[in-house]
């Protein structure tokens, strides 16, 4: 992520429309469907560590960008997804380095999915997905480390031999790192009386 | 072994590890509390939650960024500003910036709002101005979220209004000028927690609100002052919760369903701050206007109030629902002609002024100008004891009545027979522009 603007811009022109589909613009099949499987894992993980949406965008595009730049050496399978998620790890901590400082993390409710066996009834869908909101903003109360880790772990759903391969650590310290994580969550939902 | 044997094996391996893990846990919570340790259920518990977070990435972010690829790799010369520059044209015109200099000179609220920035060392995100290309949809979101931006967890927002309602009943040769003020809280740890207080201009409390959890649901409870809202002895009204309404709405007949959950979900149950909030996400979303008539937003955004460059948004409701409860019967409901004007401060997108010009069924016009003259994040563990504005007092011998939100309902379905007829005699009458007028 680049540094902050210190000026005032100029007027911005509206989005461009592109005639064509996304698959013909981006002629690489292969590109297509690693974007297709990774898109929604780094964004759910970029969008758990940063404050607002449009952060989390300007993020991702940083990423599938450097992605696209290099895909004559996107990896094969799983491995490709593991490759995005190192360039996500490290853009990630460029941002931080850039921010300077912890940023509460507040994802409106519109942003997260339904999943299907929670209730129907709308107040207690509304209010359920209310209190995930209310724990990813307190997740951010954590260190950089703490809430990487859970970011990995929760949003970007990744196992623990993947989350060593993308830290560079073994998977016995990522199940340590991961119970302390979890702990200093529980403290700090205890100390803000969060049930 | 080929590559793909190997990647079939590490899979199924993850897969059948999956299922094992899962019944070997089941196992453990069928063998009873003796068998677990206190820690690692209420870990596995956390851990269980989390997992039930699943963050969606925008479709449309989806699939413009990956037809932008090219184009953005193309363009070996200014990467990074082109990127903020597709970002920007995407997601919303944001940067950051320093705090002007008549942010700290300049109107109270103004002051109060560098002095939050500043007591939080949050940056208040500011808006590179862009001419006409903001909609005003997006200046009350980008509202909202400067709003909500402000308040962390542990510590609560408070806001101080003055209100100058002009009343004019029907017939009448002139307004009738009176003052209060409204103060609010909202609690940065759960923002549903919220507080407000009507007091007249010698501090006397006429209405006190509290919006807190009750067993398990969110519940308001408000307090109407003797002699305040025609209720002689003063009232505690237990408002029903979101839910209650909602299960309430399903006993009316399927067709008129949809536009009671409209009404619910427009929130014009008045409640501080998330009633507005309700309302803006509800016109933002588009769930406005299936039913009941559409809300009209337009924008302004080269206005100015007390020399401050604001975005002037105006909503134009010409079905609002009003009631208020009592302490016998059902609650009294009317229609209403609401046409608001909210004074958005172009830098901070926090709320400086409200304008609301209500025409009421009974030909009563109101007025009402808010200013805010205070704004402060307080620390939550300072509110207590009569602090506390989340604990209602109420003095003895206050009648009490627990609200149904059916009987509420009933008599809104009753006034919105009466719409057709009203939304025809209805004309607009728009508010004259306040601040310096200038543009």
């Amino acid at each position: 992520m680049s540094g902050k603007l210190t000026g005032k811009a100029a007027v911005l022109p509206l989005p461009s429309v592109d005639v064509l589909s996304p698959a013909e613009t981006v002629a690489d099949t292969a590109f297509v469907h690693f974007y297709e499987a990774a898109l929604p894992r780094i964004y759910a993980f970029i969008r758990s560590q940063v404050a607002n949406r449009e952060t989390a965008q300007e993020i991702v595009a940083r990423i599938f960008l450097k992605a696209y730049k290099h895909r004559a050496r996107l990896p094969a399978n799983e491995e490709a997804l593991i490759w995005a998620f190192r360039i996500a790890h490290s853009a990630l901590v460029d941002h931080w380095r850039v921010e300077g400082r912890k940023e509460a993390v507040r994802v409106s409710i519109e942003e997260l999915a339904e999943l299907p066996d929670e209730a129907d009834d709308p107040e207690a869908l509304y209010l359920t997905r209310e209190r995930k909101a209310l724990l990813l903003r307190v997740m951010s109360d954590l260190g950089h480390d703490d809430r990487m880790l859970l970011g990995l772990k929760f949003a970007a759903q990744r196992t623990n031999r993947e989350i060593g391969s993308i830290l560079g650590l073994s998977e016995g310290a990522v199940s340590m790192r991961l119970l302390r994580a979890l702990r200093r969550l529980r403290k700090r939902l205890e100390e803000l009386g969060v049930s | 072994m080929t590559t793909r044997e190997r990647e079939l094996a590490r899979r199924m391996t993850e897969f059948v590890d999956g299922i094992i893990v899962h019944r070997r846990r089941r196992e453990l919570y069928r063998r009873g509390p003796e068998a677990r340790d206190d820690e690692f259920t209420a870990l596995t518990r956390l851990a269980d939650r989390l997992s039930r977070i699943e963050i969606v990435a925008p479709p449309n972010f989806t699939e413009s960024l990956l037809s932008s690829l090219p184009r953005l790799a193309a363009a070996e010369t200014e990467p990074a500003s082109r990127l903020r520059r597709w970002s920007a044209q995407t997601s919303g015109r944001w940067a950051r910036l320093a705090l002007p200099p008549w942010l700290l000179a300049g109107l109270r609220a103004h002051a109060a709002v560098a002095a939050i920035a500043a007591a939080t060392g949050i940056a208040v995100l500011l808006h590179v101005p862009d001419g006409n290309a903001v909609s005003a949809a997006e200046v009350l979101s980008r509202a909202e979220a400067a709003l909500v931006k402000l308040v962390a967890p542990g510590r609560v927002l408070y806001r101080r209004w003055r209100i100058v309602d002009a009343r004019r009943d029907r017939g009448a040769a002139g307004d009738s000028l009176a003052t209060r003020y409204v103060e609010e809280w909202m609690d940065g740890t759960d923002h549903r927690r919220t507080a407000g207080r009507f007091l007249a201009t010698d501090g006397e409390v006429l209405l006190a609100y509290a919006r807190a959890l009750d067993e398990g649901e969110y519940r308001a409870r408000v307090y109407f002052a003797p002699g305040f809202s025609n209720e002689p002895k003063g009232l505690l009204s237990i408002e029903p919760s979101r839910r209650e309404f909602f299960e309430a709405v399903k006993r009316f007949h399927p067709s008129q369903r949809p536009m009671l959950e409209e009404y619910v979900d427009r929130g014009y149950i008045w409640e501080p701050i998330l009633s507005d909030q309700r309302f803006n996400r509800s016109m933002m979303e588009g769930r406005g206007g299936r039913v009941l008539p559409r809300v009209v937003l337009s924008l302004d955004p080269s206005a100015r109030i007390n020399g401050t460059a604001v975005y002037a948004v105006r909503l134009v409701d010409p079905l609002r629902v009003r009631f208020r409860w009592r302490s016998v019967g059902p609650p009294t409901v009317w229609l209403a002609r609401l046409e608001t004007v909210r004074y958005i401060a172009r830098d901070t997108y926090l709320s400086l002024a409200v304008e609301e010009a209500y025409d009421h069924e009974d030909g009563r016009r109101v007025v009402s100008r808010w200013e805010l003259l205070e704004s402060r994040l307080l620390e939550a563990a300072h509110l207590r004891g009569s602090d506390d504005p989340f604990s209602l007092a109420v003095p003895a011998g206050v009648p009490i009545r627990r609200q149904s939100a059916f009987e509420q309902l009933a008599e809104v379905v009753r006034a919105l027979e009466r719409a057709p007829r009203w939304l025809t005699r209805s004309l607009p009458r728009p508010i004259a522009p306040v601040g310096d007028g200038e543009r």
